[in-house]
């Protein structure tokens, strides 16, 4: 066959299968409409004539930028589909999900450089990475004026605290908490027992006490799997005396814009360090991270440390090979108030020019942050319900009682300070590159602790400069 | 003569050799998509699927509107490479065949575009792309796309090796400028022709940023766009992704089986100025 011919055959069957899907995505996805009302020959004859539902005069559409992908996505879908076909409905609002890929930037950057508002969203979900980016803009909608309005359909002490102290700068939320996951630890209960401890280590220095012994008694090949970046660092460092340490100046940029560190100052990164060098000097830390989640269901590492949104990835992984548990990190002293800082993401909403938009954005918040949306999680992903009242859905109980596990990281981040947050780090991504750097280099023992130390401190420093001499403080 | 057959022996063997290695990745990622999730992850890595599965496939199509991404990467790619060759020929029958003032520093400044990485200029394109209200069009998608000086320097070279005299004759003979690049030049340089339409459709398909940060509607996002909704940040679920990528080869491929002779053709013809 000549090639044009070829050509065409092929450019006519790709024709056919986009159509093919197109119109099998139709009938396959969930309707975003609300339901259009039946004809009077449609209705059966024996029901009731319904209650009228005064139908609202206008639909306000409102636009949601997400990056959530795979279930997740599936799950942010619902939600909106939820909104749109219950409080939607009544109140003349339909919301148009849009996805974003991680971290869901680089589209907004566009239009705020060019203050394109018709192509800005309504609401949109931004990690605490890049609350910076919106935190003096013009156009941003700050949470708490409308939740001064007293008027919301939640209080903010229905939220967990260090959640809303996460989106909380000088006193006031700037957007609400959506997505809440905390760092903890994963643990091999059959390794555990093979040497005699039935519990999670507490602190750093039991930990790395453990870790010889794990690896010599089992099959595990290491103690311990974690690569240290910015968030674990972070962590270590907020969770640190009687009620949390600040991991950089002016409360980690909650009461000002964070332009140093703070942990060199008070001492927690030497002391973090300084335990951290026990864990290295076992001599079974793996400081680099390939496929963890892979390698500690194989049963390569006793522990590792990574987020609790994993615990459905490892349940699927893990199936029945052996049993795991998950605990809070290790602290790094005994007298350490422990806990975690939120991760996740929060919504956040841009003014386009029209009340009547932000009014709908609102309503769309407040039901994202609701038991209902918020229990939606439960299925398949390790988020942490933000709203409290969770608890008291049969959805919540039922996801308990069939994982307790995804009750640990609730109850961890219910009890953490509010201090404990995710620090709004300017230049994140250098400061994040230069702490994976140090460590990895102290973890494989390239690097000693003052060295590390002088690493971390001086490269965050740098980073913070050349943020501040392209971005100056006005 | 038996050496001669041996050292052609031993170049085969390694020419199969290295396309092996390259072609590799993409066996097994077709390889994977048919994979289960378990099988993809296991200890003892498996080269093809025991029990073969297409449900990665059916995740794909239903997780995302795949074949709305393709439509749209394919009206793109098509669009822009037609617009890109028509612009390509043109300007390079100028620059090949005609004398007039600058025609030097227009050349060198078309060049210079070559040095200037698209990333830079993103942000002024949008703003030109958004204030002329072409957000979330195909316009808007295309526009940026629609010249490449590396398809003007590689037309421009092919035309540079046709004697002069072939135009000289036509010219004789009564035929115009638009007849001799419709009628002489286009036909005889079919090979240059599909090289550009080739490397140009198979560029555009691949672009992601820029579709990206001009649509915010599901139904004008492109395939590259769509692969990256399939993956799970918290997990290693592959198969899915595999799935996405397998698909979205599908037309680069074939284009490349086809139009394979005629690219090799083009690339050596546009190589040498006689």
């Amino acid at each position: 066959m000549k090639p044009r011919k070829l050509l065409s055959l092929f450019f006519a069957f790709v024709l056919l299968l986009s159509l093919a899907a197109c119109q099998k995505e139709n009938q396959a996805k969930p309707n975003t409409e609300p339901p259009k009302a039946q004809t009077d020959t449609q209705k059966p004859a024996e029901q009731p004539a319904p209650t009228p539902t005064p139908a609202p005069t206008e639909v306000v559409e409102i636009s949601f930028w997400h990056s959530m992908d795979g279930v997740f996505a599936e799950i942010v879908n619902q939600q909106v589909t939820t909104f749109n076909d219950t409080i939607g409905k009544e109140k003349g609002i339909k919301v148009t999900p849009v996805f974003q890929n991680w971290p869901g930037t680089e589209a907004l950057t566009a239009a705020m450089s060019t203050d394109d508002v018709k192509n800005m969203p309504d609401v949109i979900q931004l990690y605490s990475e890049s609350v910076n980016l919106i935190q003096n803009y013009e156009r941003t909608v700050w949470a708490e004026d409308y939740l001064a309005k007293g008027n919301s359909a939640f209080q903010k002490s229905d939220l967990i605290p260090n959640a809303v102290a996460n989106y909380t700068i000088n006193e006031r939320m700037i957007g609400l908490p959506y997505t809440l996951s905390s760092l903890m630890l994963y643990y091999n209960q059959d390794y555990f027992k093979q040497i005699g401890m039935e519990t999670a280590p507490k602190t750093i220095a039991e930990m790395a006490e453990i870790m010889p012994k794990l690896v010599e008694k089992t099959d595990a090949e290491f103690g311990l799997n974690v690569r240290v970046q910015l968030y674990e660092l972070e962590n270590w460092i907020a969770t640190q005396g009687s009620d949390g340490s600040w991991f950089g100046n002016n409360n980690s940029g909650r009461s000002g814009a964070m332009t140093e560190l703070a942990a060199d100052k008070d001492g927690s990164l030497e002391k973090f360090l300084g335990e951290w060098q026990k864990v290295v000097d076992s001599g079974v830390y793996k400081a680099t991270r390939d496929s963890i989640n892979d390698e500690f269901a194989a049963g390569m590492h006793a522990m590792v440390i990574m987020s609790s949104s994993r615990i459905p990835t490892i349940k699927n992984l893990v199936g029945d090979a052996f049993q795991w548990n998950i605990a809070p990190i290790p602290t790094v002293s005994a007298s350490d108030i422990g806990g975690c800082t939120p991760s996740g993401s929060g919504l956040f909403m841009l003014n386009r020019g029209e009340e009547k938009q932000t009014n709908a954005a609102w309503e769309f918040m407040q039901f994202m942050v609701s038991p209902e949306a918020q229990a939606m999680w439960l299925s398949g992903t390790g988020y942490i319900p933000v709203n409290t009242k969770t608890k008291e859905l049969d959805a919540y109980k039922a996801a308990v009682a069939e994982d307790s596990r995804l009750q640990i990281p609730y109850e961890t981040s219910l009890k953490s300070s509010t201090k404990m947050v995710q620090s709004f780090c300017p230049n994140s991504g250098t400061v994040d590159g230069v702490i994976k750097e140090a460590m990895i280099a102290f973890g494989n023992g390239e690097a000693d602790k003052d060295k590390t130390y002088q690493a971390i401190v001086e490269g965050a420093a740098k980073a913070f400069e050349e943020y501040y001499r392209a971005n100056p403080l006005k | 003569m038996k050496s001669s057959k041996t050292l052609e022996l031993i170049i085969q063997i390694l020419c199969i050799s290295l396309a092996l290695l390259i072609l590799f990745p993409i066996f097994y990622a077709v390889s994977v998509s048919f994979m289960e999730h378990r099988e993809v992850l296991s200890k003892t890595p498996h080269l093809l699927p025991k029990n073969p599965t297409t449900g990665n496939y059916v995740t794909a199509f239903t997780r995302t509107t795949l074949g709305r991404y393709m439509l749209n990467s394919f009206l793109i790619a098509a669009v822009t490479s037609f617009f890109r060759l028509l612009f390509a020929a043109m300007a390079a029958y100028s620059f090949a065949f005609f004398e007039f003032r600058g025609k030097k520093i227009l050349f060198a400044l078309a060049m210079t575009t070559l040095m200037i990485p698209p990333d830079v200029l993103i942000v002024s394109n949008y703003a030109t792309i958004s204030k002329l209200g072409l957000i979330n069009t195909y316009t808007g998608i295309c526009s940026i796309f629609l010249v490449s000086a590396a398809n003007l320097f590689l037309v421009r070279q092919y035309f540079l090796s046709f004697a002069s005299s072939i135009r000289d004759a036509a010219q004789i003979d009564g035929c115009g400028s638009f007849r001799f690049f419709t009628e002489i030049l286009l036909p005889i340089s079919k090979p240059i022709l599909v090289t550009v339409f080739i490397s140009s459709f198979v560029n555009v398909w691949n672009q992601y940023l820029w579709p990206l940060l001009v649509t915010n509607r599901n139904e004008m996002r492109t395939i590259q766009v769509g692969i990256t909704m399939l993956k799970d940040r918290e997990s290693s679920i592959f198969g899915p992704v595999m799935a996405g990528v397998t698909i979205a080869l599908i037309p680069t491929v074939l284009v490349f089986i086809v139009f394979q002779r005629k690219i090799v053709s083009g690339m050596m013809s546009g190589a040498v100025k006689e």
